[in-house]
């Protein structure tokens, strides 16, 4: 239960803070969260999965007010990619970013504090 | 069993910062990549957001049903209403106002490609795309078209109306650029990382430069120079005549209901000297590297690129009124070069039309009194003189009349992406204008295009004139690129002329061959006078065309006037429909537009039939010319998409072209642009022993029989190693097909593959690659209310993810045209597709 309230808390967070400011808050976020749930031996996974998914909500959006799926296409298309490389990497991208971001601040709480 | 020891302290600390730098490692890769642009990828962080990076291009495909915008400048409000073809209908109550809505409604959904157009002519493609257009930028930037550009931008008065409306339109594209949402960044400004610039309003000259350097660059001398290195002045002359040998020209000839045919033989090629070959390749270079949009004709001597318009008068159409059809051909792009707009402010404009983005006025559409079109004239507006320099690599002066004159220096900074100077070039004007450096010999270049001139002005008057006596009169001093308008209007009047300003060159020289730079004498002394413009107002045919042949039949006016003219087919072709029709409908103008009987095969399928006859009755012949021949002899002639057989044909052509014309290859492989026309080769097949149907290669003396059993062969041999047996794979419409690439030629965004009712001298001819066609189609029926049918090959959004990207697409490759909408009212648009509305800032 607890966990399922810090990973939604942390996609809505992700989420607006990428509607709002920009991609940049992802590891900032992730990295706070690594912080402060240092402890918790999922932080690494959450950071990651959370950042997946808030974009992914924000491609969903996009995907219902817009051709998202014929972007996607055109996208493969031009850079010789496969089918649906724009989502995959879309989403693979904040995943790397928030679980790279936590495990960095967890490295960093875990360094500074007494073994 | 053994009990675990706890981790030593050290072990623990050790593993903890080994997992630290791990992940300090992946986290700087991961920031690196997403703030960090790598070659060409864009910084992944931006680009990847689904809030507003790539994706956002998605949301903005469509625009909101109903949106309202401030803008300053603005003294009243302006209505935009879209369509349900997402074409514009703005109403506004001034000039001023509607050229701001208009600048900011075009860059709304072209804005990328008007950047594009822009720094292709100013040589800063460089610093958009990176080094790899570096070329295109020294080759831009020789050609002098920016500083052309500034020059008349220069010239203009400051209170003229060219400068206020261009000004105003200007204004309205960095308004939208200012107003421009994050979300709201053009798809290839993303994929480069780049921002839009700044317009400037002189880029609406630029514009008109790039349209120049297309239609009425002319770079004959260069081309003729290096034939006649090869083969001799006199055929020279006779292969690249100055008259087309098949007389259907613009301008009607009394009296005359067909084709006027001259019978002169071609010259012999003269004996060919080494001295003359390696001149030759130096023309060759200079050509290759002169000429990069230029037309050029293709393996088989055929242009690919055909503009036809046609009117008729009310005395030969169904309903007693003049229809209008206009079918401009220029390259295919996506997004395409034309914008479809509707300019409405009450009682002083209400016109419709194609603009090319940047460009505010409608150079083809029409208004409620009258319509308007144009072809390429195709008028020699630009000569080559060769001027002897102090210095050879470095010149600083050079010669004229005994004197030494100083050259001005123009020095070109090409800079890439991020600022840096890739190359900087030294370009040398003498008076005439710039010089290029061709063989060891340096040539300045005198063109039209270079000169101080005010298109937009006749053309935004013309766009409001009230019918065709008052367009011509505002169009008397229109420039370059030299233009046939053809106008109808609703009194029933239809009028021709080839309008622009064609130098007068003294002793009537000719202007396709190099001059002598160092005398005065041999500058042009001025201009030909409007009365002696190839015309004509309301003939007693009924009816009008052009399709860019010569203009003015030489028996009625000798004067050199140009020589790169189109061949005559397509001009044949419509004469004989217009001549065979008495009874003209809208429908019919439309279906004129995509006919595919081309008047070319007449002069020499019978041929190629009958010389595979005679040499199969006499016994020895190669069995492939015999099926090619039986195959050929079941054609229609006509290049529908479903025909099998008209490939043979094509490939015939081009078989009998090469074998005809190898004394032209001397230089390496044939170069397109040193291949006769068509009708030349139309001209020889009246001399069936002349020396040009021999094959240097072998030791027999081949005459043009031969030649064409030979063609026959070769052509089926070769379709059956590409295609296959005679079947499905031989239809036309998997082998002559329409290419639409993107302005960057990316693949998923242009349109491949679609089948085209076009061959060798049809009204909608095609090339070999299809990249040129038919840019814009429309008709109009100039009633008491206007009505008109339109399409064209693309959509109104340059946003290749939005529905009107390419909408048009499938009704151009049909040969349809769509009703096109002209409200009087904003109201009055039917179901709107969206509403803007810009207001005055407060």
């Amino acid at each position: 239960m607890r966990w399922t309230m810090e990973f939604v808390v942390l996609t809505l967070a992700m989420t607006a803070a990428a509607w709002f400011t920009g991609w940049w808050s992802l590891p900032v976020l992730a990295a706070g969260y690594g912080v402060w749930a240092a402890s918790h031996k999922t932080v690494v996974l959450t950071a990651a999965i959370a950042g997946a998914a808030s974009w992914g909500a924000l491609l969903a959006y996009t995907a219902s007010q817009g051709p998202a799926a014929r972007l996607s296409d055109v996208f493969s298309v031009t850079f010789h990619l496969p089918h649906g490389a724009l989502a995959i990497l879309t989403l693979a991208f904040p995943a790397l970013l928030g679980a790279a971001a936590a495990a960095f601040a967890r490295g960093v709480r875990r360094l500074a504090s007494p073994v | 069993m053994t009990a675990s020891k706890p981790i030593p302290r050290v072990v623990a600390r050790a593993s903890q910062v080994a997992m630290l730098l791990l992940s300090a490692a992946a986290l700087a890769a991961a920031l690196f990549v997403g703030a960090v642009p790598m070659g060409r990828v864009p910084p992944l962080g931006a680009f990847l957001d689904p809030a507003h990076g790539i994706w956002a291009v998605a949301r903005a495909a469509e625009f909101p049903r109903r949106a309202s915008r401030r803008m300053a400048g603005l003294t009243d409000s302006v209505t935009v209403a879209y369509d349900d073809r997402g074409v514009p209908h703005i109403f506004a109550q001034n000039e001023g106002d509607l050229m701001r809505a208009f600048g900011y409604v075009v860059a709304r959904d072209r804005l990328f490609q008007m950047e594009l157009q822009t720094r292709a002519v100013a040589g800063t493609l460089s610093e958009l795309v990176g080094a790899s257009a570096l070329e295109l930028d020294r080759e831009a930037r020789a050609q002098g078209l920016a500083w052309g550009a500034e020059r008349k931008w220069a010239a203009l008065a400051d209170t003229s109306a060219s400068r206020r409306l261009v000004t105003a339109y200007s204004d309205g594209i960095n308004a939208y650029i200012a107003s421009m949402g994050r979300d709201e960044v053009p798809f290839e400004f993303r994929l480069l990382n780049a921002r839009p610039q700044a317009w400037k309003p002189q880029y609406t000259y630029y514009l008109l430069a790039r349209m120049s350097l297309t239609l009425a660059w002319n770079d004959e001398e260069l081309r003729r120079a290096r034939v006649a290195a090869l083969v001799g002045e006199r055929a020279a002359d006779a292969l690249f005549p100055v008259n087309s040998p098949i007389q259907e020209p613009i301008q009607p000839v009394a009296g005359r209901r067909a084709p006027r045919i001259d019978d002169a033989r071609i010259p012999p090629p003269a004996p060919r000297e080494s001295a003359h070959v390696a001149v030759a390749a130096a023309y060759e270079r200079a050509a290759q590297s002169s000429s990069l949009l230029a037309l050029q004709g293709d393996a088989a001597g055929e242009v690919a690129v055909g503009s036809n318009n046609w009117a008729v008068a009310p005395s030969r159409t169904a309903a007693g009124r003049a229809l209008l059809s206009g079918d401009p051909h220029l390259q295919l792009t996506l997004p395409s070069v034309w914008y479809e707009v509707h300019l409405v402010v009450p009682g002083i404009v209400d016109a419709y039309g194609v603009t090319l983005p940047g460009g505010p006025i409608i150079p083809i559409g029409f208004n409620r009194s009258m319509a308007w079109t144009a072809t390429n004239t195709g008028a020699d507006v630009l000569d080559y003189y060769e001027e002897k320099v102090d210095d050879a690599r470095h010149p600083t002066a050079y010669e004229l009349d005994g004197a030494w004159k100083p050259l001005t220096l123009r020095i070109e900074a090409v800079r890439g992406r991020f600022g840096r100077v890739l190359r900087t070039d030294t370009i040398y004007h003498t008076h005439r204008g710039p010089m290029v450096h061709v063989g060891g010999r340096w040539l300045s270049r005198r063109w039209t295009a270079l000169d101080p001139s005010d298109e937009g002005q006749y053309l935004h008057l013309a766009n409001r004139a009230h019918g065709v006596d008052e367009w011509m009169r505002v169009m008397s001093d229109y420039t370059v690129p030299a233009q046939n308008f053809l106008v109808a209007d609703t009194l029933g009047h239809i009028a021709i002329r080839s309008t622009g300003h064609y130098p007068l060159r003294p002793r009537d020289a000719r202007g396709d061959k190099v001059q002598d730079g160092t005398r005065s004498a041999n500058d042009w002394q001025g201009w030909w006078p409007l009365a002696r413009y190839p015309q004509a107002l309301d003939p007693a045919q009924g009816y009008l065309t052009s399709n860019n042949q010569q203009p003015k039949d030489p028996q009625v006016d000798p004067t050199y006037f140009g020589s790169d003219w189109a061949t005559p087919w397509r001009a044949m072709r419509i004469n004989a429909l217009l001549r065979a029709d008495s009874a003209v409908t809208p429908d019919a103008m439309r279906r004129y537009q995509t006919d595919p009987t081309s008047e070319q095969t007449g002069f020499f399928l019978p041929a190629m039939l009958e010389a595979v006859t005679k040499a199969s009755s006499a016994g020895a012949i190669d069995t492939a010319a015999v099926r090619g021949a039986s195959l050929l002899r079941e054609w229609d002639g006509r290049f529908t998409p479903a025909n099998e057989r008209a490939v043979l044909y094509d490939l015939a052509m081009e078989e009998l072209t090469q074998r005809t014309w190898d004394e032209l290859r001397g230089t390496g492989n044939l170069r397109r642009g040193a291949t006769p026309s068509s009708a030349i080769l139309a001209q020889l097949m009246r001399d069936p022993t002349s020396a040009w149907w021999d094959d240097r290669s072998t030791p027999q003396r081949e005459t043009r029989d031969s030649i064409l059993v030979q063609s026959v062969g070769a052509a089926y041999r070769r379709a059956v190693q590409k295609y296959g047996p005679p079947g499905p794979r031989w239809r036309w419409a998997t082998i002559r097909t329409a290419t639409i690439n993107h302005l960057l030629r990316l693949p998923g965004l242009g349109r491949t593959g679609i089948p085209m009712p076009s061959g060798r001298g049809t009204l909608s001819p095609s090339d070999g690659d299809g990249t040129h066609g038919a840019s814009w189609r429309f008709v109009v029926s100039l009633d008491h209310e206007v009505r008109a049918w339109g399409t064209y090959p693309g959509g109104q959004s340059g946003n290749p993810v939005s529905d009107r990207y390419d909408d048009r697409v499938a009704s151009w490759a049909a040969g349809t045209l769509d009703s096109l909408r002209f409200p009087h009212r904003a109201a009055d648009v039917i179901a709107p597709r969206a509403t803007l509305t810009l207001h005055p800032e407060r």
